[in-house]
Parts: structure tokens; C-alpha cells; sequence
């Protein structure tokens, strides 16, 4: 049955009934398009979540009051370090600050420039870096988002911060942070440890926060407890907390974009199943004569089922590689914004292509199976349907 | 005719599969992954630049039972008392 003669006649009728299809194609191509660029954008932010996550510190020890964050002391660090295993126990500083003319904020940073590993760390990040220039007097590094608002205002070359006392500092522009990292650092100004402290408004013997490693993975619930214990209203967060923070609200978002394809797929087969369940008289008349030249009940199955296969294998197809060049080389501009946010500053992220195979496997299986089964039922009713009777 | 414009068709998704393993391959993921690894390292902290309308952030995160907590137990707490 599957020989060349039945392949041609399998392509002539997909050419004539060119236009009964081509509804199908285009609402398969949209739906398909818009699942798996959601897929495609979720799987991409969560790998490079999880890639990223990795190098977090394992704990991070605030201080609480009333249940909100403040400023922890310095002298906790001492009575950390002393826990047994714990390792590189460090003050981070930083905060929001409000940028008055578009009423948004930035993300301050302040980071020790002269510790061996932070300097190591920024030469992977500014490739025009010189050290010795960069330490002589107080620089800032600003993220991709900020530039652009920064230029927007004409702040070319630096800012003045006002600090919560009413002084005003002056902080030259020293270097933008590209594109690739702006999943992190699009808002972001890096700062002096020091004078991010006094721009936050935050005590000399202050830090926002702690951040501590525990290598041993075994040694990592005991050390949480004995910090907990260091001292009232400590919250300890490790690594896994954030992580499955993060994973939940990626996977959260692509729930909600997959509870509203199912909806619009059941639609869609609905929609098709009720128009060929009223298969006009002509292809009626087309099961009986194929019927009357000897065709079997399951030839003309096989005949319908190769048909729309090679329909939702086309619209699949497309749909994916429309979705890919959407998502990964324009950018994904709209969804984007549902993802990270959008009423934040001026947002481009190159995303890192990730083809998420199984994914695709089991998008295809659950849209092509219900597919061929929704236009099956109603051409097998016909095709067992007496000859004469159809003919007529 | 007819076999001419379907092979066009399966050859121009061919090309365009193509093109995807073709992107994916050359696209220098050790360096951005190397980037983002430095820059929470250099920061020390990891915080997506979400919307400011959003108040997700690190800081909303569940002040969890920390005795008890999944990766305590009870002989834990225990042992450190």
C-alpha cells in the first residue's frame, strides 16, 4: 500500500484540499509558536538559573526586626567564623536607590575592589579593565539598564548621589557591564564598599547582610542551627531555598501560559472535531469512491491519517523554528517582558539558546496524537458507512 | 509538480532545524555562564533585576521553622544544645 503511487495521490489530495488545510496550518502554527516560546524562554532562564546559582554563597544570615530585614552588626562575623566549618564569612552591602526623575529604583552594590578574588572576578567582567587606574580614586560600574537612563538624563560621564544626610557625592562613570549578564546586573550600580555605605545610609560597623560558605555538604544543617542560635531574629537562607524560589516562579509562570494552552487546544479540537464531524457531500462522495476502486476501511484511515500528519507535522515544525527565531534571535520582545518584569528599566537580555529536547518530544506527542484521534473518529464513521448511501 | 513544492517544504524546515542545532552549537555558552558565574561572585549576590512593580525578591522568601526545617532534624538541635 505504501508504494510511490500512493505517496502521489497522498500529495495531490493535500494540494487540493489546499484550502480546507489551510486554516488548520495557520491555527496550529500560532498555538505551537506561542507554547514553545514560552518553553523555550522559561528552560532557558531556569539553566542559566541553575548554572548560576552554584557560585551563591551557601548561607546568607539577616537580621530581623518586626518581621522585616535591617542592618546587621559586624560583630557577628566574629562569633560566625568561630562556628566549626564555616567558611569565608563576608558583609554584603546593599539597597535600592530611588532614581528621582523616572520614579524607579537601582540597585546598589558595594563590593571590597581590593580583595584578590573580586579583582580577578572583574576582569572577566570589564575587558577594558585597568586595576591600578580603576583603585586610584572612587569608580563606579553600572549595569546595561542603567546606562541607558544615565544617557537618557545626561549623566554621561557620572552621577551625583544624594545620600540620606542631604550631601551630594559626585561618582565618575568608570564601565558598562554588557548585555550577557544583565539578568543580574541591568539595574545594578557597583559601588566601593565603603562609599555604598554611605550613599544607603548604612552605619560604619553595619552590613545589609552576611554571606557565609559551609563546603561540607554534611556540616551545613548543624552550622545553620548554631547560627540561628548566635544570636535573636537571625534568618539563615541557604542556597537550596533560593533555588527552588527561583525554579518555583519560572515553573509558576510557565504553569499559567500551560493551563491557557490546554484550554485553547481543547477549543481548537472541538473546532475540529465538529468540522469533520459535518464533512460536506463531496467528501463523502470521495470515501465511497475510493471504497468503490477497492479501497479498505483501513486504506482510507491510513490515507486520512498520513494527511493531517504531514499537516501537524508542517504547522509543528514551523511553529518551533518561528518560536526559536523569536525567542533567541529577535530577542523574545513582549515576552520578555511578561517574564522579568515589565516596568522596570529598559530590559535586553541575550538569552542562551537551549533546545529542551524532551520538552518538544512530549509537545509533539500531546498535540499530534489528540490531533490525528479528533479527525479519525468522525472519517471512520463515514468509511464504514454503506457505498450506495454515501454516493447518494 | 506537487512532490516539487512538498519537498520545498521539508527541505525548508530541514534548513531551519538546521539552523537551530546550527545557533545553539556556536553560541558561546562557557563564556556567558563564566560571566554570570563572576559576576555573583564579585557581587555576592544573586537578585534578577525584576520589575520594580514586583516585590519579588530574596527577601520575601518564607521565614521557614528553622529547627525543624527539611535539612534539620530534631537529633540536630539536640546535639548542638
Amino acid at each position: 500500500m505504501l508504494n510511490k503511487s500512493f505517496y502521489s495521490f497522498l500529495f495531490l489530495m493535500l494540494f487540493t484540499h489546499r484550502s480546507k488545510h489551510f486554516s488548520i496550518f495557520v491555527i496550529s502554527i500560532i498555538l505551537v509558536f506561542i507554547l514553545s516560546s514560552v518553553m523555550f524562554i522559561s528552560t532557558s532562564l531556569s539553566k542559566d538559573i541553575q548554572y548560576t546559582l552554584n557560585s551563591q554563597p551557601d548561607f546568607v544570615v539577616q537580621k530581623m526586626k518586626a518581621g522585616e530585614v535591617i542592618d546587621i552588626d559586624l560583630s557577628l562575623i566574629e562569633k560566625i567564623e568561630q562556628i566549626y566549618g564555616v567558611k569565608n564569612v563576608t558583609s554584603r552591602v546593599y539597597g535600592k536607590y530611588f532614581f528621582k526623575p523616572l520614579k524607579q529604583s537601582f540597585t546598589i552594590v558595594g563590593v571590597d575592589f581590593f580583595e584578590e578574588q573580586n579583582s580577578k572576578n572583574l576582569k572577566t567582567l570589564s575587558k577594558k579593565l585597568d586595576m591600578s587606574k580603576f583603585l586610584e580614586k572612587e569608580y563606579m560600574i553600572i549595569g546595561s539598564g542603567v546606562k541607558k537612563l544615565f544617557d537618557k538624563f545626561k549623566y554621561d560621564k557620572s552621577y551625583f548621589f544624594t545620600t540620606p544626610l542631604g550631601e551630594s557625592i559626585e561618582v565618575e562613570i568608570y564601565d558598562v557591564l554588557d548585555d550577557t549578564t544583565s539578568l543580574l546586573s541591568n539595574d545594578m550600580i557597583i559601588l566601593p564598599k565603603e562609599l555604598a555605605k554611605i550613599v544607603l545610609g548604612l552605619d560604619e560597623f553595619k552590613a545589609s547582610d552576611i554571606a557565609l560558605n559551609v563546603p561540607n555538604e554534611l556540616e551545613r544543617a548543624n552550622a545553620k542551627v548554631e547560627i540561628i542560635l548566635k544570636d535573636d531574629n537571625l534568618r539563615v537562607i541557604s542556597k537550596d531555598d533560593m533555588k527552588s524560589y527561583y525554579l518555583n516562579l519560572f515553573n509558576y509562570k510557565t504553569g499559567l501560559f500551560l493551563v491557557l494552552y490546554i484550554v485553547v487546544i481543547l477549543t481548537f479540537l472541538l473546532i475540529l472535531y465538529q468540522r469533520y464531524s459535518m464533512i460536506n457531500s463531496s467528501d463523502k462522495k470521495e470515501i465511497a469512491i475510493l471504497k468503490a476502486v477497492g479501497w479498505s476501511i483501513k486504506d482510507i484511515l491510513k490515507l486520512k491519517v498520513f494527511e493531517n500528519f504531514l499537516v501537524a507535522f508542517f504547522s509543528f515544525s514551523i511553529g518551533i523554528i518561528l518560536s526559536f527565531i523569536y525567542i533567541f534571535v529577535a530577542k523574545a520582545p513582549f515576552l520578555m517582558q511578561i517574564f522579568l518584569g515589565f516596568s522596570n528599566l529598559d530590559f535586553s537580555y541575550e538569552l542562551t539558546p537551549y533546545i529542551p529536547f524532551g520538552s518538544i518530544v512530549t509537545l509533539f506527542i500531546f498535540y499530534v496524537v489528540p490531533f490525528l484521534c479528533v479527525i479519525l473518529i468522525p472519517v471512520w464513521k463515514i468509511a464504514t458507512v454503506d457505498v450506495i448511501k454515501s454516493i447518494k | 509538480m506537487i512532490f516539487k513544492v512538498f519537498f520545498t517544504i521539508f527541505f525548508i524546515i530541514f534548513l531551519g532545524f538546521c539552523f537551530i542545532f546550527y545557533f545553539d552549537f556556536s553560541y558561546n555558552k562557557e563564556d556567558k555562564y563564566n560571566k554570570l558565574n563572576s559576576m555573583v561572585l564579585f557581587t555576592n549576590s544573586f537578585k534578577i533585576s525584576f520589575s520594580n512593580a514586583y516585590s519579588e525578591d530574596n527577601s520575601q522568601l518564607q521565614n521557614k521553622p528553622y529547627l525543624f526545617h527539611k535539612s534539620t532534624n530534631h537529633m540536630d538541635f539536640i546535639y548542638v544544645k
